[in-house]
């Protein structure tokens, strides 16, 4: 936290810095995926309805005001101060895709009670879920801010034509711009692995690498995902010419794809190493340091790596997180997942007869109008014991 | 000084946006929605709103704002001139809902307006360009049917702008319901399922394009004319009349002027939608001219004993190229014509239209099978012809001898030319579709194909026409009259049907004849 106020430091900003004081101990560990749960509006000074016409002072302290993050985090939201409200939806984003995709399973992706520390114990962890969050969360950014480049809400996003070595705003009209993914994933890469990259300087762990090999996995995800729309219109029409743009993938694509990864993650095993191959390392010299820096683990970009094993997510144990699967709706008739017999772990599960009033037979028409009868049906709700 | 950048960057780029929904319980169809700037709309986030349900908001209020171009940097861009036009490609997300599915044959009724505003207006004084009442089919499918996934939904055409005049330009489009209607399923827009958002890409020609394409055009022009001028000097010089073969290449020549002229210079100073349909004209004039030119160099250089050199023997075979032609303009007047009067308006929106614009398209298909028929005939009989000549000729005298090898040499470097020229295109343009097909994503530097493509051809078509208006000019230079005593008259009367002896061949045919007559 010592970085926040090396921050607020650099601009004499006496009150706010008192301000920050106060939120060092509500974040930790640079986590700031608490944006997705908490939101940033809450933690915006009062009356800061229209974030789009923030002057730079009032950026400044929008990001001072956000706890948790790390130096580089407040710098990269302070150059574009419009993001940060993208980087919490995507959060989010991230978030409610995990808990769809793990609706039926032992691990549900919750985020647990303490809503400023999302997730808690898990992303300690480094196991796949570790992964999965990772992943999902850092796709979440990169889907928000480039749809809120291509909405025009945030108004920072780049054009970016390095390409033709035309970087006035002027350049645009020589080549155009690139798609908003590039910035999406730009920003993504400066905002999400920056407390990653910072302890990874600290302290050359794995853990890290893991980490910013998973946040880089969740925009391989929606880079690969992007699909591509093809229009002609050479003479008369014809294909002579052809324009082709590719257009963002919904998330729960994403969702699905992660998913799929995860099921598939792969394990990182340090391997033991004998002190005669140390030796012969040493021999060789600074090449071969080099190439064990790269790790010879060969993973794709788009896998989800992780290095410990899924604790049993059973029973519950608060010291490290896992909540157990008591009091958890199961399907009986399911063999998936969701099945009583997976769910339960064997405990076995309780049955209730609910009588449920819901809306069915509905009339809807775009955007708002839905007509529904109500039905009354009575189901059997089985929970874990 | 952007000018001068060697490398052109591709023909045109796209600027993807998602709709900002704005609402108004009070819609009226001449007031604009704008989502930047001051007092923009009032707009919500998606459907789920509270406000929604709080102010009873229907399809009716909604409007979906599109304010282009997008800010980019903290910068507010503006359209240039040199973009030249400007084409949209409208898409819906459409989220599944087991209970309500989009119809396979959905027809959504659009009530769109265009109006554009300029650097130094006033903020917020929108003028309107367009605005139509269109309807678009909805072609959705889906994979997995689930709630909360997306309909996988085709983009449909929503205008098209021949001009890029102004420097803003904001686009209203409402998707409005029958209210009154919804019990039966035939309302309009009722059968639309879950609109979640709606997207628009807009492309628009690159200005750097324009540039390196219309300093083309400028270079080209001159060296155009000026090489017309110099070949009509040559024909007037003569004492026969102009040869059918030299008024085609006159006509050539022509095309290919008209083609080169740089009008676009006239869209940075005023307001030319009908650009594009003249650009289409003017290629599709020099395609004309082109294959008339080769059927008829082939049917000249036939070596039969027919009479021609006469525009009417070759009817059957430029009606092809005529039908094909005209049915092309038919069908782009039908489509970027009508568009000159309303943007909105596509060919194939509608059932008629479509059949319509197939049928002009299938035809000029026909129409250029037939061509490439006459064609091929015509050279395979030519080429049957020579081979045929070629074991007569050790036979003739020396000079009529000259006069078969001239024709053959002269036929064999076009048909080289042009075979190597049309190679190159049909590859290029082959390598275009597949480098446009897949996407060249990541750091690697991009080449830029595309426009690469495009002016190499163009560059190449103007070389091929100057070097056969420069090749093919009669030669000034007259047959030394010592060795023309050899030739009897009757011979004579032979070179009258193929006069024109390139000058650059002379040199070779003058070559030839000193060793045979030594």
């Amino acid at each position: 936290m010592g970085a926040l106020q090396g921050g607020g430091g650099a601009r004499p900003l006496p009150r706010l810095l008192l301000l920050c004081a106060a939120c060092v101990g509500m974040a930790r560990a640079g986590n700031w995926m608490y944006l997705g749960v908490v939101g940033v509006t809450p933690l915006l000074p009062q009356g800061d309805q229209e974030v789009q016409n923030v002057s730079t002072s009032s950026a400044v302290s929008i990001c001072q005001h956000l706890p948790g993050l790390v130096q580089q985090q407040v710098a990269v939201c302070q150059s574009n101060p419009d993001t940060i409200k993208s980087v919490s939806a995507g959060a989010r984003r991230g978030i409610n895709e995990c808990q769809y995709q793990f609706r039926n399973e032992r691990w549900n992706c919750t985020t647990g009670v303490d809503l400023d520390v999302p997730f808690g114990y898990t992303l300690k962890r480094g196991s796949k879920e570790t992964a999965f969050i990772y992943a999902v969360t850092s796709a979440g950014v990169v889907h928000a801010v480039t749809q809120a480049c291509s909405s025009g809400n945030l108004t920072d996003c780049s054009c970016d034509m390095s390409k033709q070595g035309l970087s006035t705003p002027e350049g645009w009209k020589w080549g155009g711009c690139s798609d908003n993914l590039r910035f999406g994933i730009q920003f993504a890469r400066q905002f999400v692995d920056a407390p990653e990259k910072e302890r990874h300087k600290k302290f050359k762990r794995v853990r890290n690498l893991m980490n910013l090999h998973n946040n880089e996995a969740g925009r391989e995800a929606i880079s690969r995902l992007m699909k591509m729309q093809c229009r002609c219109h050479g003479v008369s029409g014809s294909c002579e010419l052809k324009t082709c743009w590719r257009s963002i993938p919904t998330f729960s694509a994403v969702g699905d794809y992660l998913k799929d990864k995860y099921n598939g993650a792969r394990q990182y095993k340090r391997k033991k190493r004998s002190r005669s191959s140390r030796r012969r390392d040493r021999s060789r010299g600074r090449r071969k340091r080099r190439s064990r820096r790269n790790r010879r683990f060969p993973v794709g970009k788009d896998e989800l790596v992780h290095i410990h094993k899924s604790p049993n997510y059973c029973v519950k144990d608060p010291k490290k997180g896992i909540l157990g699967t008591y009091g958890r709706y199961c399907n009986k008739t399911s063999r998936g997942a969701d099945s009583c017999d997976l769910l339960c772990c064997g405990r076995g599960y309780n049955t209730q007869v609910v009588r449920y009033v819901e809306r069915c037979h509905c009339k809807f028409v775009w955007c708002c109008y839905v007509k529904c009868k109500t039905c009354v049906t009575n189901v059997d709700v089985h929970t874990c014991k | 000084m952007s000018f001068l950048s060697p490398s052109a960057p591709a023909p045109s780029s796209v600027m993807s946006m998602l709709g900002t929904k704005c609402i108004d319980k009070n819609y009226k169809n001449t007031q604009w929605y704008w989502s930047r700037g001051k007092q923009p709309c009032k707009s919500i986030g998606d459907f789920d709103s509270p406000i929604v349900e709080e102010q009873m908001i229907s399809a009716n209020h909604i409007i979906f704002s599109f304010q282009i171009p997008i800010p980019k940097d903290g910068y507010p861009l503006d359209y240039s001139r040199w973009q030249q036009n400007l084409i949209a490609m409208l898409h819906l997300d459409i989220l599944y809902d087991d209970e309500d599915e989009v119809a396979p044959d959905a027809v959504m009724t659009l009530d769109a307006r265009l109006g554009y505003s300029n650097r130094g207006d006033p903020e917020g004084q929108w003028t309107e360009y367009a605005s139509s009442v269109e309807q678009r089919h909805l072609d959705c499918c889906i994979e997995q049917k689930k709630p909360g996934y997306m309909y996988n939904c085709s983009h449909v055409p929503l205008f098209e702008l021949g001009s890029l005049h102004h420097d803003f330009y904001l686009l209203n489009v409402r998707l409005p319901v029958d209210m009154l209607d919804t019990s039966e399923k035939t309302g309009m827009n009722t059968k639309l399922g879950h609109i979640n958002d709606m997207w628009v890409a807009f492309i628009h020609q690159n200005g750097g394009f324009t540039k390196v394409w219309v300093s083309l055009k400028t270079i080209f022009f001159p060296i155009i004319v000026a090489i017309m001028v110099w070949f009509w000097r040559r024909i007037s010089q003569l004492s026969r009349p102009p040869a059918l073969l030299e008024y085609m290449l006159m006509v050539l020549g022509a095309a290919l002027t008209l083609l080169n002229c740089p009008l676009e210079y006239l869209t940075l100073a005023f307001d030319c939608p009908w650009m594009t349909v003249v650009s289409d004209i003017r290629q599709g004039l020099f395609y004309a001219s082109l294959l008339s030119f080769w059927l008829i160099f082939a049917g000249e250089h036939l070596m039969d004993d027919i009479e021609r050199n006469r525009i009417r023997v070759y009817w059957r075979h430029l009606s092809a190229v005529l039908g094909g032609c005209l049915c092309l303009f038919i069908f782009d007047m039908c489509e970027r014509g009508v568009q000159l009067r309303n943007p909105f308006y596509s060919i194939w929106a509608t059932e008629i239209g479509t059949n319509l614009a197939l049928a002009f398209i299938i035809l000029a298909g026909v129409c250029a099978g037939l061509y490439f028929c006459f064609l091929s005939y015509m050279i395979w009989k030519v080429f049957m012809n020579i081979s045929s000549k070629r074991q007569s000729l050790p036979a003739m005298s020396s000079a009529r001898r000259l006069h078969y090898e001239g024709i053959i040499y002269r036929f064999k470097v076009l048909m080289l030319a042009t075979l190597l020229c049309a190679a190159m295109t049909v590859i290029g343009f082959i390598l275009g579709q597949v480098s446009e097909g897949q996407w060249t994503w990541d750091e690697n530097i991009k080449l830029e194909y595309t426009s690469g493509f495009f002016t190499g051809v163009y560059g190449m078509w103007n070389i091929y026409t100057f070097a056969l208006i420069c090749l093919y000019a009669p030669s000034h230079k007259r047959w030394p009259k010592d060795q023309n005593t050899q030739s009897s008259t009757g011979e004579e009367i032979e070179f009258s049907r193929l006069a024109t002896e390139p000058s650059e061949m002379s040199s070779l045919t003058a070559f030839t004849k000193k060793s045979a007559t030594d």
